[in-house]
């Protein structure tokens, strides 16, 4: 149906890209992906009328992926392991010097780490508004959560982030002076 | 305002949530004042590192491919026999999702166990249709099959309204079979559907747990819930 893919294809990379956020998988954020437009096929009339599609299939996408954790009983909601490998492995880069990827790397991982410490209502406004750019206006739509709450946890999240990656990287035992 | 006002608006700032007058407040304030445009560095600094943090590429032809198979799921649904009962079809049950999958030995003993056995558990979203599909594998053609479906109070097939008990005859076809429903549920159900299966003497049962949640407000983009 023609439809469905022109209001539909623009947006299957940010798709996936806020289902990776979720599932912290490629494979899982794939396959929510392809669930999500298997569902949505049929109502192709209706998406074909709507005025802000990116944002009506983001909740579609987060309202899919909380049913699926809830009917499998798995709570509370597993966002994006920041540790992998798979993950760490793909920030380099490449356009940068070495310098600058060892330092981006390094600040990367202190992020990961920082992020690991943040409870899942914080991680999951950071992961959609600061790493993927949705507004906190979408977001009071796709989490149905309302705005003051999201600015609360948004804060607090940032804030917690900001005395993490504060902290010394290393122990001052551990450090090394020239 | 003081740096105490100033701190509490520095998220809203960034964000781009704050009026022109505090807008402007705030721009002229971290101007002038070194503690607080260091905090504001530091947040922009934050949120530009956040938004590095790497996704790793998709599969390639990602989006031709996810496309392709609603269509070719969309296309089997329609094809799919319309009989009220069992339609046979892995791929179709598969890409609807939200499938409970009963491969079980068939036809264990000659009656269906006092309790039911319990495959597992479906959220519903109060008022909303919610479609559940169940999968049994037969081992060949059975014709003159019974099926039955029981619900809880407060759960309803659609098309079916204030049926608890629904029976209807049917026959299944071997391999995987797959009955689709549509429930219903209002504000505060739950419970249990006991699904059955008969064919002369032999007999098969299965129980589903069933939570019913309040429906999520969403004004206009109400309609993004799947059902």
């Amino acid at each position: 149906m023609e439809a469905f893919e022109r209001v539909v294809a623009p947006q299957v990379d940010s798709l996936y890209r806020l289902a990776y956020r979720l599932t912290g998988h490629r494979h899982d954020a794939e396959d929510l992906v392809q669930d999500l437009l298997v569902r949505l096929y049929p109502r192709c009339a209706e998406l074909a009328n709507l005025d802000e599609p990116r944002t009506w299939l983001a909740r579609s996408l987060y309202n899919l992926f909380v049913d699926g954790l809830r009917s499998r009983q798995r709570s509370p909601i597993g966002l994006a392991d920041y540790s992998s490998e798979e993950l760490l492995g793909s920030m380099a880069d490449t356009t940068a010097t070495p310098e600058m990827r060892t330092e981006q790397h390094l600040l990367q991982r202190r992020l990961v780490e920082a992020l690991a410490t943040l409870n899942e209502d914080q991680r999951l406004v950071v992961a959609l508004h600061d790493m993927e750019g949705y507004t906190l206006t979408e977001l009071e739509h796709i989490l149905a959560t309302p705005l003051g709450t999201l600015k609360s946890r948004l804060h607090r999240a940032r804030e917690s982030l900001k005395k993490h990656l504060r902290a010394e990287p290393f122990a001052p035992a551990q450090r090394v002076n020239a | 305002m003081n740096c105490v006002h100033i701190s509490a608006l520095l998220d809203d700032y960034v964000d781009g949530l704050l009026g022109p007058a505090e807008y402007e407040a705030v721009a002229r304030h971290v101007q002038d004042c070194g503690e607080c445009r260091k905090a504001l560095e530091e947040t922009q600094r934050l949120i530009g590192a956040l938004r590095q943090m790497p996704v790793p590429a998709p599969s390639a032809d990602l989006a031709s491919r996810v496309l392709k198979r609603a269509r070719d799921a969309s296309q089997a649904q329609r094809q799919a026999p319309r009989r009220w009962g069992f339609a046979a079809g892995f791929a179709t049950a598969a890409a609807a999702g939200l499938t409970l999958w009963l491969v079980t030995a068939w036809w264990p003993g000659p009656k269906a166990p006092a309790v039911a056995p319990d495959v597992g558990a479906v959220a519903l979203t109060a008022h909303e249709v919610r479609p559940v599909s169940l999968a049994f594998n037969a081992p060949s053609d059975i014709r003159a099959v019974t099926f039955s479906l029981e619900l809880p109070p407060g759960v309803q097939l659609q098309g079916h309204p204030g049926e608890r008990s629904i029976v209807w005859q049917g026959r299944l076809t071997k391999g995987r079979n797959v009955l689709h429903l549509r429930l219903i549920a209002r504000d505060g159900a739950g419970g249990e559907l006991i699904a059955r299966i008969r064919h002369r003497d032999k007999a098969k049962a299965f129980r589903i747990r069933l939570r019913v949640r309040t429906p999520r407000t969403g004004g206009a983009l109400a309609g993004a819930q799947l059902g």
